[in-house]
């Protein structure tokens, strides 16, 4: 049996003929697919209309989500820059008047939207966590009001080795 | 779909899925270097998830793959390809030292949709091409729906953030460009058209599932190379795999319509009537 539609729809309405194909073929995987991906895109567009939303999206780039599990699923969402992020580290903590007036040299860099990349990534980490000793590090991200900030402290316990025990991440309350 | 056809499209998939992991292969060492002399014990993630081990394994097990599914050359030797990559890009996005990488978020759906593609065009089809380009706009509308919706804030209307991030000391071509030709005192405003640039185009991208099939894929193709030659040629790794399901779509659009559709004679003889 052929479509009922013809093939100068599929040039015009991509997503009507897919819709339609989708219910002649019986294609359940690309179904699936297509879900995920609309589901996915829902989600991201609350960021934009619920004040909640982006404040879960914010703490997930900052690794606190309520759940690994609940962050897990969202990690296939596509992400570009997003939101307004800031990081600083400090060899010491800060208080709250210090973190919101950073003692000269320290000061709130900008980053992309990937936070927590200044602990755990390649060069980042390899630049703050050369040496033994305390670092901390507070995060924080805006989304027109809404506002997320953490903080954390690395214990480096060896140097650089192949040896080295694992430095520990522990997260902190904000002053 | 004959034979040929669908060897030539998994192939296709496959080789924009090579090309873009391959392109990390400058950051795999070093970054692999780092995570074994510097261990990061993170509560958050699985202890499994933060060796380096399980990411170099990551990393190459889907290549050794598909370096067999080429020498085999069959489409189940691809298949099993394309389903190393979706399975290994998924990990890597739960890895302590590869999560929210966009290489491999671009990898994990590619992938996933190239194994759509090879359980799909094993027996007829009802237009299966279709399926396929719709697919793969959708996929490229979510990538920047991700983006733009995220910079519907303050810093990106006023331009602060692509500032501070780009035009203040990116060392790439067109920033020292754009410092150079542009008085220190005007970079804020230039980052400021800039941003509303990027806003514009990443709305109209956003939309493209919307867009007949044809054109939005084309416009997908080079404004995803626009991205890696003007901002930044280390994207190239994110955006490789998604360009290359976008020019599979495309080219399947140009093969003559028996090759892929069980039901084509019967629509070419309607168009016509």
């Amino acid at each position: 049996m052929a479509p009922p539609y013809r093939t100068a729809d599929t040039a015009r309405f991509p997503a009507l003929v897919f819709v339609r194909s989708l219910r002649q073929s019986r294609d359940r995987f690309a179904a699936t697919i297509a879900l995920l991906m609309c589901g996915y895109g829902l989600l991201m567009l609350s960021i934009a209309v619920l004040p909640g939303t982006s404040a879960w999206w914010m703490r997930r780039f900052h690794l606190r989500s309520d759940s690994f599990v609940l962050w897990a699923i969202t990690q296939p969402a596509p992400w570009m820059y997003n939101f307004e992020n800031h990081v600083l580290v400090s060899e010491r903590p800060l208080s709250a008047p210090e973190l919101d007036r950073p003692p000269t040299p320290l000061a709130w860099v900008a980053v992309n939207h990937q936070s927590a990349h200044e602990i755990t990534f390649t060069t980042r980490r390899a630049k703050h966590l050369r040496d033994p000793g305390d670092k901390y590090f507070y995060l924080k991200s805006r989304y027109r009001d809404v506002r997320v900030r953490s903080a954390y402290r690395v214990v480096v316990l060896d140097e650089v080795s192949p040896m080295a025990r694992p430095a520990e991440v522990i997260s902190l309350e904000l002053p | 779909m004959d034979a040929r056809t669908r060897l030539l499209m998994l192939r296709g998939l496959l080789w924009g899925l090579l090309i873009a992991w391959g392109w990390k292969w400058n950051y795999l060492l070093p970054a692999y270097n780092i995570y074994d002399l510097r261990p990061l014990d993170v509560p958050f993630f699985p202890a499994w998830l933060e060796c380096a081990e399980v990411y170099g394994i990551l990393y190459v097990a889907p290549v050794l793959v598909s370096l067999v599914g080429f020498l085999r050359n069959r489409p189940g030797a691809y298949g099993a390809a394309l389903g190393a990559f979706a399975v290994c890009a998924s990990l890597m996005l739960l890895h302590q030292g590869t999560y929210n990488d966009a290489t491999y978020v671009t990898a994990f759906w590619v992938a996933l949709i190239g194994l759509w593609a090879y359980r799909a065009s094993a027996h007829p089809a009802h237009d299966f091409r279709q399926r396929l380009g719709f697919l793969s706009q959708l996929l490229i509308g979510l990538l920047f729906l991700g983006g733009i919706v995220g910079k519907l804030t303050p810093g990106y209307f006023d331009g602060t953030v692509l500032y501070e991030i780009y035009f203040k000391e990116r060392q790439y071509f067109t920033f020292r460009l754009v410092r150079a030709l542009v008085e220190p005192e005007q970079l804020a405003t230039a980052a400021k058209l800039y941003s509303w640039m990027v806003l514009a185009v990443e709305a109209s991208l956003a939309s493209l599932p919307m867009w007949p099939t044809r054109p939005a894929l084309v416009v997908a193709i080079f404004a995803l190379g626009g991205l890696v030659v003007f901002n930044n040629t280390s994207l190239a790794s994110v955006v490789v795999s998604v360009m290359g399901l976008a020019a599979v779509s495309l080219w399947l659009e140009r093969v003559p319509a028996e090759s892929t559709d069980v039901h084509a004679p019967a629509r070419i003889h309607r168009q016509g009537t």
